[in-house]
């Protein structure tokens, strides 16, 4: 039985001249040692040469996962630009210059406002407050269309019904908000309907 | 020849010539520590390479009343573990086998093939096998070293370095590569 006292079954002078075995390693290892090696001597700026592609891609383990973290780095930061939540939208709703206390605020997502139905995308609702204001949290960059909703229980309903930002009837016709030139406040007055 | 310390003296104050020197000195005996560690040629170069980085970056660490070449073989097979880090996990897994310890076969074969022979064999061996004979039958260390350096229990390094005799055994009575060198 192998102990590690005794290496009897494999007698070490045997291996002693294997131990000192020598092979000559061929030129291109020293070129990459040197390449490694010289940008951290004085007098030798920063160049790019084969040599240096040479030695960070051999070992293979030293480009790959730097290059992978960097690629994923690029990506998260892509998504975390594109569709970070970072923004606030807003405003107040009235009827003839009257806080409008029941209602909802409805926030769609507008990609191309000439294809409507393709395009713009429920983002989110809130109610409003007892003086009519209201408030979108967190949202992405982009545009967006705010229309107000009358309750049915107001007052003001029917003859007001709904209006979009800043106060149009029609969404083609209502004031795109972009989050790149953003308000401190977003004021939607809803209008009488008077063509029913 | 200039002595060895006076070259490592010029290496730490970033002479090149003497760097390439310092390699010249040793780049051989350390390849061919580098290529018994290694599975193959290639792998061996990537251990020289980052072998010699690690000694130029840590040669102000080299005590200079040490013996110089045996810093030297320490990193370098420091630097095969850690390449082959890897490989190595499995090592754990393997449970010992106790008929591979009460083997008391001589490998005295081996000692009369070539030294390329015995390289190529030992290079034929799996990472784990490679590694630990290696270090216990070459090195001389103790498996409770090995158990440190690979942390792996001792059993496990007396598996496998039983494993790696049992694949040496093997391969030289495989017919055609023989039981000595007469045979090759």
């Amino acid at each position: 039985m192998a102990t590690e006292e005794n290496n009897s079954d494999i007698p070490h002078n045997d291996w002693e001249q294997f131990r000192d075995f020598e092979a000559e390693p061929p030129p291109q290892v020293w070129q990459a040692i040197r390449a490694r090696l010289g940008d951290g001597l004085p007098g030798l700026g920063w160049r790019f040469t084969p040599d240096h592609l040479a030695a960070w891609i051999r070992p293979r383990y030293r480009l790959y996962p730097a290059l992978t973290a960097l690629g994923l780095a690029l990506i998260a930061l892509f998504i975390w630009m594109s569709v970070w939540p970072a923004h606030q939208i807003r405003g107040t709703a009235c009827v003839n210059q009257d806080a409008l206390a029941r209602g909802t605020a409805y926030l769609f997502r507008v990609h191309d406002r000439h294809v409507p139905f393709d395009s713009v995308l429920f983002y989110g609702k809130t109610e409003l407050d007892s003086s009519g204001r209201f408030e979108f949290r967190n949202i992405p960059t982009g545009s967006y269309l705010l229309r107000i909703q009358v309750h049915p229980e107001s007052p003001y309903y029917p003859a007001h019904h709904h209006a979009y930002y800043r106060d149009q009837l029609h969404w083609n016709r209502a004031t795109l908000i972009r989050t790149d030139q953003l308000k401190d406040s977003y004021p939607v007055s809803v209008p009488e309907i008077t063509e029913k | 020849m200039e002595a060895d310390k006076q070259l490592i003296e010029r290496c730490l104050r970033h002479d090149q010539e003497a760097q390439e020197e310092l390699y010249g000195r040793y780049a051989a005996r350390m390849y061919g520590i580098c290529l018994r560690y290694a599975g193959n040629a290639l792998e061996a170069q990537d251990i020289l390479q980052e072998g010699f980085i690690r000694v130029f970056q840590r040669l102000n660490q080299f005590r200079r009343q040490g013996i110089f070449e045996r810093w030297l073989r320490k990193i370098f097979i420091n630097t095969a573990i850690t390449l082959a880090n890897r490989e190595l996990k499995f090592l754990n897994k393997e449970p010992l086998d106790p008929a591979f310890l009460s083997d008391e076969d001589e490998l005295s074969g081996l000692s009369r093939l070539c030294q390329q022979e015995l390289l190529e064999l030992i290079q034929r061996l799996p990472a784990g096998y490679r590694m630990v004979f290696n270090l216990y039958v070459i090195e001389g260390y103790s498996h409770r070293e090995i158990g440190t350096m690979l942390k792996i229990s001792t059993n496990t390094s007396k598996s496998q370095l039983a494993g790696a005799k049992r694949t040496l055994r093997a391969q030289l009575t495989k017919p055609g590569n023989g039981n000595g060198r007469e045979q090759f």
